[in-house]
């Protein structure tokens, strides 16, 4: 894969986690700063590292690919203990790893770390495609937020308000975002 | 926001914990090899959870919990792998997230109370419910897919209605159903919200 097609991923790498149905459970993208969003998207460029470079190097020769989950577990709470760590030195309070928010950032930076292993080979590639796909989930969450807000204006049938047509809109989404990826995307970068 | 009410957020909460099972789940067979996994990935979570000591701590617990749940993700996997390395290549990366779901996560943390110990069967009712679901999800879009329901995977053509298959078509199908069950809901209730 080319340079330019990973770049061009950057604007759809997230298509595939709204595919995936790993969709946002509130509006506090919108009101996240500026600096979330990039350790978000640092946190997932490494998680993609980590887990492409374990996964082909370690688990596949020794024919372990099974063993995917638990490295990446222990990754992931070696990774949160040394952060806690950093904060606690910093004098900062310790962040809640026991609510909803934690538990669908970790299954989404386990969903990049997958999505870009089966992608690219190459360690640059594993991190841009990492960032993309992060950047991607946080520009599609704000979209559907956006397409969210704006339906309350409409007079949506009762059954239908909240989850249904959240659901609804993400799946349009997800269909046209497929639908540029498999127009451009795929055919143009393989 | 309609759903922003705590008791609505809850519901929409937990159907969309589950959804990338649900999206998953294109067929009857990874239906159930989804559905199988969920469950013991959820019930080995719920387990370590309840019968660690708690002088191990509330975050150690959870940890302990979220490596078991692990551990049985791959268990799982490496049976399927033994039975049929076709369906391991086409499920595995499936079956790994089962075991970082909110749903699996949830049943890892140590029961607040001992009423809450009490109701931790409960955790056995909510992963079977839920691992059911996920198969049915997988028969009824295989049936709307392709209009026939196979044991054996690829058997069958997506060709009576494929967006059914397609990821896009597994929300906007779960969207009805969730439309559907809440029209039930009201009607039930004799309620019009």
């Amino acid at each position: 894969m080319s340079g330019i097609g990973l770049a061009f991923y950057f604007v759809f790498g997230g298509n595939v986690l709204i595919q995936w149905g790993l969709l946002p459970a509130g509006d506090d993208i919108n009101k996240a700063s500026p600096f979330a969003i990039i350790f978000f998207m640092s946190a997932s460029a490494f998680a993609a590292l980590l887990n492409g470079l374990v996964y082909r190097h370690v688990l596949t020769p020794f024919g372990l690919e099974s063993m995917a989950p638990v490295l990446f577990a222990l990754l992931l709470f070696g990774a949160t203990g040394l952060f806690q760590g950093i904060r606690a030195l910093a004098g900062m309070a310790r962040m809640d790893l026991q609510g909803d928010r934690s538990f669908q950032a970790t299954m989404v930076l386990y969903a990049v770390g997958m999505m870009a292993t089966g992608r690219y080979s190459s360690t640059w590639y594993l991190l841009g495609g990492g960032a993309a796909a992060a950047f991607g989930y946080v520009a599609a969450t704000c979209f559907l937020e956006s397409i969210m807000a704006r339906l309350e204006l409409e007079p949506i049938p009762a059954p239908f308000r909240g989850a249904p047509i959240r659901f609804i809109s993400a799946g349009l989404i997800a269909m046209a975002f497929s639908g540029v990826d498999a127009s451009f995307f795929t055919v143009f970068y393989g | 926001m309609n759903d922003q009410r705590p008791g609505y957020f809850a519901s929409w909460a937990s159907l969309a914990a589950l959804a990338p099972l649900y999206i998953f789940s294109t067929d009857l067979t990874i239906g159930l090899v989804l559905g199988m996994t969920f469950l013991v990935v959820h019930s080995a979570a719920a387990s370590i959870a309840l019968l660690l000591p708690v002088s191990f701590g509330r975050d150690r617990i959870f940890v302990l919990s979220v490596v078991g749940a692990a551990i049985a993700a791959s268990l799982c996997a490496s049976t399927i792998r033994l039975l049929d390395p076709f369906l391991f290549e086409m499920t595995s990366h499936r079956l790994f997230l089962t075991a970082f779901t909110i749903p699996v996560m949830r049943a890892g943390l140590i029961p607040d109370t001992i009423s809450d110990r009490e109701r931790a069967w409960e955790n056995v009712v909510r992963g079977l419910g839920s691992a059911a679901s996920v198969v049915v999800v997988g028969a009824f879009r295989e049936l709307i897919a392709s209009g026939a329901v196979s044991m054996t995977m690829g058997q069958t053509q997506t060709t009576f209605l494929p967006i059914a298959g397609q990821p896009a078509g597994g929300l906007i199908l779960l969207g009805l159903a969730a439309a559907v069950f809440k029209a039930l809901l009201n009607a039930a209730r004799g309620t019009t919200r």
